[in-house]
């Protein structure tokens, strides 16, 4: 027992016999030891160690879901357009405006899925 | 290595220096859940989430505080979410003064062991709060301003468990001795 712990108890009128100070120094003695029932089990940073591993891998194989359905999107729409763009021959400046608008949109909205998602650093 | 080069050491993506850090740290988290959980078969469970909790934010420790009390804190929380969860809600400070007959109607049971196994039971029968203040006081030699910051309570309010604890174990072990030198 410390003397900073005796004098608060003394404080605290919890000492007011030989008996409780003797008591209370078994206590003490007794609450800093080990409790052999509480030890991890000694593969425990091993297990860990795997444990973040597995946990790398699959959010990789969930970045790598993420990025590879953003790329089909990206070129699936790209294509939509080049494919309107082509059968409507760009005829008017009108409609090359608003092909233009939607793959700057596109090109916007891919790359904040990438910013938020998939950048690593 | 001191706390500040091994947090460093982790974020540069060094896997031995975070096994070090488990390594040291390990005890407090280990006593934290256990005093606190107190299921067997969830233990380990919950320590490895705590340390994959470190993990994700350690770019969040700021250094204004021990590196041990930051890492106590998120053990602290998780236990007490993982016992929120189950329902295994922690007594308010009223129902903290009934306390010693629940402990009394089942130390009998207890009676053949050795005192340190006798009050080792005799504190998993106490409130969560009363555990905490134990093992964080006793078992991690914390000072109260860290308790303090663990546990979010009023200084007032750390001591107050901390001596009512001590005073239901120390009666408790004054029986218990009593009877054993019958």
């Amino acid at each position: 027992m410390k003397e900073e712990d005796l004098n608060e108890l003394k404080q605290h009128n919890m000492i007011q016999s030989e008996s409780d100070f003797k008591m209370y120094e078994i206590l003490f003695k007794s609450l800093s030891k080990e409790d052999s029932e509480v030890q991890l089990p000694p593969d425990f940073r091993k297990k860990l160690g795997l444990a973040l591993i597995r946990r790398k891998k699959e959010e990789r194989f969930e970045k790598f879901i993420l990025f590879a359905g953003a790329i089909v999107l990206f070129f699936v729409t790209l294509i939509t357009l080049a494919v309107f763009g082509v059968f409507d021959h760009f005829s008017s400046m009108g409609n090359l405006q608003w092909y233009l608008a939607i793959f700057f949109a596109l090109a916007i909205v891919f790359r904040k899925i990438e910013k938020r998602y998939l950048r690593t650093n | 290595m001191n706390d500040q080069d091994i947090v460093r050491q982790v974020l540069n993506g060094n896997a031995k220096a975070f096994e070090l850090l488990v390594e040291k740290h390990q005890r407090l988290v280990s006593y934290m859940v256990a005093r606190i959980v107190q299921r067997k078969e969830d233990h380990e469970e919950i320590c490895q989430d705590v340390f994959m909790r470190v993990y994700d934010r350690l770019d969040e420790f700021n250094f204004q505080s021990k590196l041990s009390t930051w890492i106590g804190t998120i053990a602290y929380r998780m236990s007490l979410n993982f016992i929120k969860k189950k329902d295994i809600l922690s007594q308010s400070d009223d129902e903290l003064d009934k306390i010693t007959i629940e402990i009394s109607s089942v130390e009998e049971s207890y009676m053949r062991e050795d005192s340190n196994e006798y009050l080792n039971r005799l504190i998993m029968l106490l409130p969560v709060q009363y555990r905490t203040v134990l093992t964080l006081y006793h078992l991690q030699e914390m000072s109260y301003p860290e308790i303090v910051e663990i546990t979010g309570w009023p200084e007032g309010t750390v001591k107050n468990y901390l001596f009512r604890a001590r005073k239901i174990l120390k009666e408790k072990l004054d029986q218990f001795l009593k009877k054993e030198e019958l």
